[in-house]
């Protein structure tokens, strides 16, 4: 198949989950050229890609680097914009729901806490939780072993619960009403 | 409740987002077209790296200019050759040493031309033995003329003519020494100034 139609075959089988995800990693709907370069590396990288890969894990691998290079490249991990900031003494924003990725403030409150952990926390949970990604397809794009993405889910799992708490516990908001 | 809210962390759905029409439109034709970001790279790489490689020969001359300014010092009697004219009288040579004009009668220095500045001009004009300063009318350019008297083994009379012409920041210092009356040819000290007026009249810069 020539390279241009498979890659936009791609796109309209991955393109949504190659949106979400870069959506839930770097905390902004504002991806579009993000997902846009994803597609066009994969075009130029169409070639090499081998036929037994999985072209979804694949093409979020590329959406992961691209991000990382970016950071990097200003010098700062930015995973989350400054509209998304959770101060547990402030109510979540929604005035504009443009920028608003979630509609539901407990799940607005774990994903900005996800994004506050370390970055192999971040990597597992934003995988595993949010995108709902296999351990297999896990490991594929983060190149570990799948013990380790077993293991690393399990701890930041742990954390993330531990670091809700203290947030539920130093501030004067209850959230019980919005869970039950 | 907050234990069951925990444990249900983990069962928590997070929706998928969707592109919108307009936005998938223009992905797929940037696929087609197999369009890259050259503009990100001209506007990120290309125009930084500019700016940075301006920014740094503008300091570089800046530092540069500043060094020399700092440094440079103008050279004392700095003196072109063809820079001026004269006319001396017969037995009177003119030579040019280092940086100034000298006029020999024989081996002997009667004179000379060099170029000062005005700070080297205030050192001569408040030394010691100054008995007269005057500006010279009728001489081609601006001249001011100072007599200075030395007493040493025997006396000295040094006539400086200070030429300032227009245009220019150089002061053209054209002296005579008179050792002993007569040294130009006259009989006394006064008809060695008058001859020395005459001479120094002849003086002419040329560029």
């Amino acid at each position: 198949m020539d390279p241009t139609q498979q890659v936009e075959e791609w796109f309209t089988l991955y393109g949504d989950d190659v949106f979400t995800f870069l959506i839930y990693y770097t905390g902004s709907k504002d991806v579009e050229d993000i997902v846009q370069e994803v597609f066009l590396k994969a075009l130029r990288s169409a070639s090499a890609f081998e036929e037994r890969a999985n072209p979804r894990t694949w093409l979020i691998t590329i959406a992961r680097n691209l991000v990382i290079d970016r950071s990097r490249r200003k010098k700062l991990l930015k995973f989350l914009p400054y509209d998304f900031l959770i101060d547990k003494h402030k109510p979540i924003d929604f005035s504009t729901p443009e920028k608003t990725i979630l509609s539901s403030e407990v799940l607005t409150e774990i994903h900005s806490t996800i994004l506050s952990l370390k970055q192999t926390y971040k990597d597992v949970l934003v995988s595993r939780l949010m995108l709902d990604l296999s351990v297999e397809e896990t490991a594929a794009i983060l190149g570990w072993s799948t013990s380790k993405v077993s293991l690393t889910y399990h701890r930041a799992i742990k954390v993330l619960k531990k670091k809700l708490t203290e947030l539920h516990e130093g501030g004067g908001k209850s959230y019980e009403r919005t869970l039950f | 409740m907050k234990e069951r809210y925990f444990d249900e962390i983990s069962k928590r759905t997070f929706p998928r987002h969707h592109l919108s029409d307009r936005q998938k439109k223009h992905i797929v034709q940037a696929i087609r077209s197999g369009e890259t970001r050259q503009i990100d790279l001209h506007k990120k790489v290309f125009m930084p790296l500019l700016s940075g490689v301006v920014m740094f020969m503008i300091i570089i001359g800046l530092t540069i200019f500043s060094v020399q300014s700092i440094f440079q010092t103008e050279k004392p009697n700095a003196t072109n050759e063809d820079a001026f004219s004269i006319s001396l009288p017969d037995g009177i040579t003119i030579e040019k040493r280092d940086y100034e004009h000298v006029f020999l009668k024989g081996d002997q220095v009667v004179g000379g031309v060099s170029t000062i500045n005005h700070d080297q001009k205030q050192i001569l004009l408040t030394q010691q033995g100054v008995i007269e300063k005057e500006d010279i009318k009728d001489f081609p350019a601006p001249t001011e003329r100072v007599l200075i008297h030395v007493k040493l083994m025997h006396a000295i009379q040094t006539v400086h003519y200070l030429v300032k012409p227009a245009a220019q920041d150089v002061i053209y210092d054209v002296y005579f020494h008179a050792n002993t009356p007569g040294y130009f040819g006259g009989s006394d000290f006064k008809e060695d100034l008058e001859i020395i007026d005459e001479i120094a009249k002849t003086f002419k810069v040329t560029q």
